[in-house]
């Protein structure tokens, strides 16, 4: 369900607790390239080998080349993960909607 | 209530779904070995309280005697692993980012567990068993689920920290 580049995405996996926990929803703008993709924002990418993904950008090098990393002790080494290119991102993370947390009685 | 309102559009829709890859296999955890190891202890420590009572022991009592103050401290032993291996595989720098207190309450854990080892007595299992349910509390909301407080349908009949699982 895509509306105006817009779509919301459900999370799998622990690497970007705590700020993403497992089964948050992302709403993602697939029309990142209006904006310029910088360190720190989330981003979707299509990773040849792992997937689709959803990682924190940590550096941009000077071929422009992108290279992503998890929040957390447990993701994969940025080395490891090794670099994407623009057509390997899928979107850049606007919006995160976190399950609430309540403690029953 | 934004997250609600997705949920259910989810329920209906599917939305797919991206993965926050992890680099370690994922392991089966569950607090709820080192809780149930717990009232195994606090009810080993009712029925010895039961024997203490009697004017006179049988040959039957001390040996049941024996044999409740052995399984006491397996399940005291128990309680140690289990909370030892959720600790040391499981808790990582950003659940101990989100609770501070868990080193602290993973040590008063194990020495709690060393005197209601040491002890029979009510009291020390019962504080035992409070550390043990705030750790598993710790343990749910790390892991997103939320947790409620229910009275075990069983002796001891104490309260336990549960998940809430259903959605």
């Amino acid at each position: 369900m895509t509306f105006l580049g817009l779509k919301i995405w459900k999370v799998t996996g622990h690497s970007m607790f705590p700020r993403i926990p497992q089964h948050s929803y992302v709403l993602a703008w697939h029309w990142y390239a209006l904006n310029k993709i910088k360190p720190n924002q989330t981003i979707l990418i299509n990773h040849p080998q792992y997937g689709l993904l959803i990682k924190t950008v940590a550096i941009i090098d000077k071929n422009h080349l992108i290279w992503c990393k998890g929040e957390n002790s447990s993701s994969i080494s940025v080395e490891k993960l090794g670099p994407v290119s623009n057509k390997q991102i899928i979107g850049r993370v606007l919006k995160v909607f976190v399950q609430p947390v309540r403690s029953h009685p | 209530m934004f997250y609600n309102f997705i949920n259910k559009i989810d329920k209906k829709f599917h939305f797919s779904t991206v993965s926050a890859h992890c680099d370690i296999p994922c392991k089966i955890y569950d607090p709820i070995t080192a809780q149930l190891a717990v009232l195994s202890m606090i009810r080993m420590v009712d029925l010895l309280d039961e024997l203490k009572n009697k004017s006179e022991m049988s040959a039957n009592d001390h040996a049941t005697f024996s044999r409740l103050v052995a399984q006491k401290e397996t399940h005291g032993k128990q309680v140690k692993d289990e909370v030892r291996v959720i600790w040391g595989d499981f808790i990582k720098a950003p659940q101990l980012e989100a609770y501070p207190e868990l080193h602290d309450l993973v040590h008063s854990i194990m020495l709690a567990a060393s005197s209601a080892k040491q002890h029979i007595d009510k009291d020390t299992t019962l504080d035992l068993l409070n550390k043990v349910n705030r750790f598993a509390e710790i343990f749910w909301l790390c892991k997103g689920v939320t947790t409620y407080t229910a009275v075990c349908p069983y002796p001891p009949a104490q309260a336990l920290v549960y998940p809430v699982l259903a959605q």
